[in-house]
């Protein structure tokens, strides 16, 4: 199985009962379901508390108080690796409602200078414009529900 | 006179309506919930003997309308309501509303909220009766002209807050004039659509203070008491992070006399029920009241810890006009407690909110330790309102015995399927500034974001996916019990897209 954490992926590989190979190397685990979610755990460094729900391809756990997001990578798409995130193209910090468009496109916009304004549980969130440039793609109005992913507004550099 | 209350309706959600239904519990009182559309599924609502749905899923549509609330009131023929914290808690409207309607409120009366709601009155009342207050603005004259020329005379750093506002919400700091004018008309506009009044009033900016509040009590008979006071300097853009009692900044000294002065500007307001006088406390000893807050506060648990009292019950017995049962000679606080506020928000990208739904949620247990939670496994956390999920307080004989309690409740503590602020409150608790009481409203820039997240331990990755490998055995074998959630519309779906 292969997960990806923190940006980097990992193979992990059941050998027997209670052995592993983690990215080559081996380690001792094993797990006893104690129900919804959680397992007593056994590992070569003793006992641990585990806790683990799988969501798609989401995995999310807690391991000793060690919370981890992980997600399972498919054969297919192990290779690509996450696409880079576009500079100047800026997204939803969070889920929210837009407010305000403060620009439009073909505006001249200066590093700092508010464009958008989200606002989720009653804050304002403010994208501002990460370098001088032109706004290049607008691609919201003033009441459309966001989440983070989708560009929401681009700003070119100026040369 | 007295009025005996059976059954209360909680005009409220989440852990503070679950606090609230408790208490009734344990009271023999019943218990009526009201809920929007994006919490017929919440737990408030379970937990209640009766729940009524007051509207659409926006506060402003539901657990702002007056009107739906003492309607459902009225249905269904509650003797009393409680308001919680937030919403209409400090509306003086709403409390006159159920007075007309016949309702006894759980809290001060309207003109109290008003007086005590308008932050420029208030200053201006409780500086009649001898308690000091920052310089600052707080005039009549909104003209931006006007309150530009005072932003220069009182000088910067300033604060922009206002005028109607609480808990923190659309305060800004500014640093020179030319940011003050940058920033003025969106506080003006935050202050609009937050609280429905673009007045705004300028504060000092005192530079490392402290948050220290006075809890207060007063009957319908005139008598008042003091609850001490709760340190509440561990905070995250105005708002509270960490709650703790006694504070470690206050001496034999200072403590009288700061109890004293919250007993006095509650007095100033002629208050009935429990109250927060909050000030700040500058590195000199100086200090200076805030405001006062007119309703129960979220941190109120580490007041129960220390003097062993409830405070929701006393509430209650307020409202019904019976006396307060001890006096002031007879409250002496024991041991520290501290409180930590679970939010639903991710600390690695820039505290956004975190809504959707709760995949695990397992509280932390043991003694000394008290979690007041509004959510379950199997939640879902609504965008639309606060984002604080849960609140996780511990005692002990002394402040380093509370912080080692609470540390271990938080590693306990289990959140999987949104992102909280958990790691954030083990980074602080475990701090040299928290750990040393070296604590101050900023401390939390000082203490950092939190550290790159470690490479996964291949230990960990082993259990992880051997406790995978178990659920899709056991969820192909006979005992579901033991399997992972399946896929469901509602874990498919983000909590946004509801609406």
């Amino acid at each position: 199985m292969r997960l990806r954490h923190a940006g980097q992926v990992h193979n992990i590989v059941r050998k027997s009962e209670d052995v592993f190979e983690v990215d080559g190397v081996s380690v001792g685990a094993s797990v006893k379901p104690l129900g919804a979610a959680r397992y007593e755990g056994r590992s070569a460094a003793g006992p641990r508390s585990v806790f683990v729900v799988r969501d798609g391809d989401h995995v999310f756990a807690q391991v000793d108080g060690r919370e981890y997001r992980l997600n399972v990578v498919s054969r297919a798409s192990a290779g690509s690796g996450e696409h880079p995130a576009i500079p100047g193209e800026l997204e939803a910090p969070m889920p929210g409602r837009v407010t305000r468009v403060a620009v439009a496109v073909g505006e001249v916009v200066k590093r700092g200078q508010e464009l958008i304004v989200v606002e989720a549980m009653k804050m304002e969130n403010a994208l501002v414009a990460p370098t001088d440039g032109v706004v290049t793609s607008l691609l919201v109005k003033v009441g459309d529900m966001v989440a983070p992913g989708p560009a929401l507004v681009v700003v070119e550099a100026a040369p | 006179m007295t009025r005996s209350i059976r059954s209360v309706l909680i005009a409220n959600r989440g852990e503070i309506a679950i606090r609230v239904i408790k208490t009734c519990r344990a009271m023999g009182i019943e218990t009526v919930a009201v809920y929007s559309e994006a919490d017929a599924g919440a737990l408030h609502v379970r937990e209640a003997d009766r729940a009524l749905p007051i509207g659409p899923a926006p506060s402003a549509e539901s657990y702002l309308r007056i009107d739906r609330i003492i309607h459902a009131a009225k249905s269904a023929k509650v003797d009393a309501i409680h308001p919680g914290y937030g919403f209409l808690s400090q509306n003086g409207d709403f409390a006159d509303a159920c007075a007309a309607a016949g309702l006894l409120f759980i809290g001060p009366p309207g003109d109290v909220h008003r007086l005590m709601g308008d932050k420029r009155a208030a200053r201006q009342q409780v500086q009649r009766f001898g308690v000091p207050v920052v310089p600052g603005y707080d005039g009549d004259d909104q003209s931006n002209e006007r309150v530009m020329a005072e932003a220069k005379r009182v000088g910067f750093p300033l604060m922009i807050k206002p005028s109607r506002g609480g808990g923190g919400k659309g305060m800004h700091v500014t640093n020179s004039a030319a940011e003050f004018e940058a920033v003025l008309p969106r506080a003006r506009r935050e202050s609009q659509s937050s609280f429905g009044s673009d007045v705004v009033v300028l504060e000092r900016f005192v530079q490392k203070p402290r948050h220290v509040e006075v809890q207060v009590l007063f009957d319908q008979h005139g008598n008042g008491v003091h609850l001490f006071e709760r340190e509440c300097s561990v905070q995250r853009r105005h708002q509270k992070v960490f709650e703790e009692t006694p504070s470690v900044a206050l001496d034999p000294d200072l403590r009288p006399r700061l109890c004293a002065a919250g007993l006095a500007a509650a007095a100033a307001a002629k208050y009935v029920n429990a109250g927060t006088v909050e000030f700040l406390l500058d590195p000199s000893g100086e200090f200076y009241f805030l405001e006062m807050n007119t309703r129960l506060q979220v941190e109120h648990p580490v007041t129960e810890m220390t003097l062993g009292i409830d405070l929701v019950r006393l509430q209650i017995e307020i409202a019904e006009g019976r006396p307060l049962p001890f006096s002031q000679g007879q409250l002496a606080p024991r041991g520290h407690a501290i409180e930590a506020r679970l939010n639903a928000e991710d600390p690695r990208h820039g505290d956004a909110p975190s809504p959707g739904r709760i995949l695990h949620f397992e509280e932390p247990r043991g003694p000394f330790v008290r979690c007041d939670s509004g959510v379950a496994s199997h939640s879902v956390v609504p965008e639309y309102y606060d984002p604080m999920i849960a609140k996780i307080i511990a005692s002990g004989p002394t402040r380093e015995a509370a912080r080692a309690t609470l540390l271990q409740a938080l590693r306990d503590l289990v959140v999987l399927g949104i992102a909280t602020n958990r790691e954030k409150l083990i980074q602080v608790l475990e701090s040299e500034a928290f750990r040393s009481g070296h604590i101050h409203t900023g401390v939390l820039d000082e203490i950092g974001p939190l550290p790159r997240e470690l490479p996964a331990s291949p230990q960990d990755l082993g259990l992880i996916v051997a406790a995978l490998e178990a659920a899709s055995a056991s969820s192909r074998g006979s005992d579901p019990a033991l399997s992972a959630p399946r896929p469901d519309p509602w874990a498919a779906t983000s909590a946004w897209r509801l609406s």
